[in-house]
């Protein structure tokens, strides 16, 4: 249940009909006979927290302050289209851990027990933060949150800062003299945090690379500089073995010359960068006055259950194992496949095609899910009217 | 009781404390030959904050310091309580900024109150030993997000532990937004009417001054609306509107705030939409009283920026002065000072060709 309990607005999407919302309850004894008495398809509650939850109109409700959100969904992953749905929940599990570890529990600072992780029952997670720092942030501090996981307007310049040393100068006679300037970039120090600290790690693996890979596989790896000449990255990977030890010594990148470390610049700003943010669904987190799954509900649309979880439990959770509502039955069920289907569910491995019978536990999912409609195809009569 | 520092910062709990063991209550405060440098200095904090955006020096060190302390800290209720009477959106925000300006300066060359001031501003900081200070990430975004420029985004911040790390100047800029911020909150105060005759004869001066700078920074400098000025996007509203069509909501909304930021009234602004032919007032008077404030006794709306113009897709004609502007009420000051330009005589008389 989510904290501050009567402070919550709820809201329901009954079966086949409209959202019904500004709801408020005095206790989860009164939720729970709700639902019961309703059993609405999906079912929300506000990440805000009101004065009076149940008005009508969100200007009386007066707003008191929200729990920060984070979603991150299937949708939003390149090439979504192309997995099961097993290989997308790997997939963006990968990008919850990301976001807790690399983001949340780290920079952030949250501690563990203030970040409240949920499976969102259909393609995705949802991490809610309750803190009392946090609550009164408004929209536009919660943006510049989603910026910063997300690597948006990211400055390369304050990461990797040009360095200008006069090196000498000679005196022309006439008056004039000459200074040569020798500029290079830094690398930021170990100890320094944000995104210097990860671009000076990426900075690490990438020179790794450099030094081991082969050309071909350096353009694969970091599209970036797929038009540079291959001779020019094996002569960078060479050098680099000399002076990657320095350059991370003194911080400094001028033993290279001005391309190669352009050319370090822009892998890291192009290739990089973009992996280390995290692909929260921009924006959700912002939305200060927000409906969101209530955990422990049932979602509609694949019957899978919002499940919360820990951290240690994100590691390996998988939805079709662990969000499987135990209230239903493996009493079996015909369906007819819109396509032929491998699925792991409740460690039955079951693969299926045309009219079938599975267990209703996979029936609700398959249903849900639009890979199957329920009941045989042959057998439904001429609809006549 | 450190009474230098509840000087330098009177919106501390310690000035509050000095002044009420010191002083004899606001009455006297309000009325009494002994606090006239009070209150001169309180009138001074206003007039300094509207006319050259700075609460002007005072000496707190050296001869009578005791006395001019215990004035000093005075002079911040009296301040408020003239800002809070006329209760004036323009006037409450130049003197929330001349205060926390003034707190800024002075914190520079004061680096041992700047816990106490942090602390007093519920700002969660703590130096550094290398000379920066840490301040929570939540208090950071607070009081930086207004600051648009790229050197004060999060992503651009060493980032540690929940903590970001920032040279003091830097720091010292967000505890001024973070006073300014305290400040516009707090007022107006509410004061007791038999307390109004005594602020009377300051209230007048500054409420004159008021009008004055608000006639300079009006986009019509003042004078009646010229048709000419509009940008083209506030024209093809009108003129949708003249011809009878119905307007979305956006339109209806940009349109209605843009002349009221014109200083237009709600006659005048039913006027326009009084021409359309399926014109009925009680349906419009209800929303531009809404979006001009008249309702709720307000400011009002302030009309949209060219960015939410183009997004919500009434963003018309735009023309070559459009490419250098973010604001239509730009359009509008850049037209009008140009069209004054033409009209005011050379001011050079121009060269006669000599014989």
């Amino acid at each position: 249940m989510p904290d501050r309990f009567t402070k919550r607005e709820f809201g329901f999407i009954p079966f086949g009909r409209t959202m019904q919302r500004h709801l408020g309850f005095t206790s989860p004894e009164d939720l729970r006979a709700f639902l019961i008495s309703r059993v609405p398809a999906h079912s929300y509650y506000s990440t805000a927290y009101y004065r009076y939850p149940a008005k009508p109109v969100m200007e009386e409700k007066e707003w008191m302050g929200a729990e920060l959100i984070f979603d991150l969904d299937a949708d939003h992953l390149a090439g979504a289209d192309q997995m099961t749905y097993s290989e997308m929940m790997v997939q963006i599990r990968k990008e919850m851990i990301s976001l807790v570890d690399d983001y949340l529990t780290s920079d952030l600072g949250f501690a563990p027990e203030q970040v409240h992780l949920c499976f969102s029952g259909g393609r995705g997670y949802h991490a809610h933060v309750r803190t009392d720092d946090i609550f009164t942030l408004g929209t536009h501090e919660r943006r510049e949150l989603v910026d910063y996981i997300s690597g948006t307007g990211l400055d390369l310049d304050w990461v990797f800062p040009l360095q200008q040393d006069a090196v000498f100068s000679r005196n022309l006679g006439n008056g004039t003299s000459v200074a040569t300037v020798h500029r290079y970039r830094l690398i930021p120090a170990p100890e320094e945090g944000g995104w210097k600290h990860k671009m000076r790690r990426a900075l690490g693996d990438v020179c790794v690379l450099l030094e081991t890979a082969d050309p071909k596989d350096i353009k694969k790896e970091f599209p970036s500089v797929k038009g540079s000449d291959p001779k020019v990255l094996a002569r960078l990977g060479a050098h680099l073995k000399g002076a990657e030890h320095d350059m991370f010594a003194r911080n400094s990148m001028a033993d290279l010359d001005t391309h190669e470390q352009d050319l370090l610049i822009k892998i890291l700003g192009q290739d990089v960068a973009p992996r280390l943010a995290s692909e929260i669904d921009k924006p959700v987190t912002p939305d200060i006055k927000r409906l969101i799954r209530l955990p422990g509900s049932l979602h509609g649309k694949t019957g899978l259950r919002v499940t919360p979880i820990t951290r240690d439990e994100l590691t390996h959770f998988d939805p079709l194992q662990s969000a499987v509502p135990s209230c239903y039955t493996d009493e079996p069920v015909k369906v007819t496949m819109r396509r032929d289907l491998s699925l792991d569910i409740l460690d039955q491995s079951l693969t299926l095609h045309g009219e079938t019978e599975v267990p209703e536990y996979a029936a609700s999912f398959l249903i849900g899910r639009k890979y199957a409609d329920y009941g045989w195809l042959s057998e439904r009569s001429e609809r006549l009217f | 009781m450190d009474t230098l520092r509840a000087a330098r910062y009177p919106f501390l709990p310690e000035a509050a404390a000095f002044a009420e063991k010191e002083s004899e209550g606001l009455e006297q405060l309000l009325s009494s030959p002994s606090y006239m440098d009070a209150r001169k200095r309180g009138l001074a904090r206003v007039m300094g904050a509207l006319e050259n955006h700075e609460i002007p020096d005072a000496t707190l060190i050296g001869t009578a310091q005791d006395y001019n302390r215990l004035m000093e800290v005075l002079s911040y209720p009296y301040a408020r309580m003239l800002v809070s009477v006329i209760d004036d959106r323009l006037l409450t925000k130049k003197y929330a900024l001349a205060e926390a300006v003034r707190m800024n300066t002075l914190l520079h060359q004061d680096r041992d109150s700047l816990s106490t001031v942090a602390a007093d501003l519920e700002v969660k900081a703590q130096n550094n030993p290398d000379g920066t200070v840490s301040i929570h990430f939540a208090d950071f975004l607070r009081y930086s997000y207004i600051l648009k420029a790229v050197e004060w985004k999060l992503i651009n911040m060493d980032v540690r532990r929940g903590f970001v790390r920032l040279e003091s100047t830097k720091f010292d800029r967000l505890l001024q937004n973070a006073l300014q911020n305290r400040i516009e909150d707090e007022l107006p105060l509410t004061v007791p009417d038999r307390f109004k005759p005594f602020l009377q004869a300051d209230i007048d001066h500054i409420s004159m001054v008021l009008a004055e700078t608000k006639r300079r920074l009006s986009p019509t400098g003042g004078e009646a609306v010229k048709d000419g000025y509009l940008p083209p996007c506030i024209r093809a509203i009108i003129a949708s509107a003249q011809a009878g069509m119905n307007l979305p909501h956006s339109a209806r909304f940009a349109l209605v705030s843009f002349l009221h930021a014109l200083g237009m009234n709600y006659d005048q602004i039913i006027g326009v939409f009084a021409q359309s032919p399926d014109f009925d007032e009680s349906v419009s008077a209800y929303q531009i009283k809404h979006i001009t404030g008249e309702l709720n006794g307000t400011e009002g709306y302030t009309p949209p920026e060219c960015g939410t113009m183009k997004t919500n897709g009434i963003c018309f004609n735009p023309d070559e002065l459009c490419e250098h502007i973010h604001h239509p009420l730009n359009y509008y000051r850049i037209r009008a000072r140009e069209g004054k330009q033409r009209n005011a005589p050379p001011a050079q008389p121009a060269e006669l060709p000599k014989d």
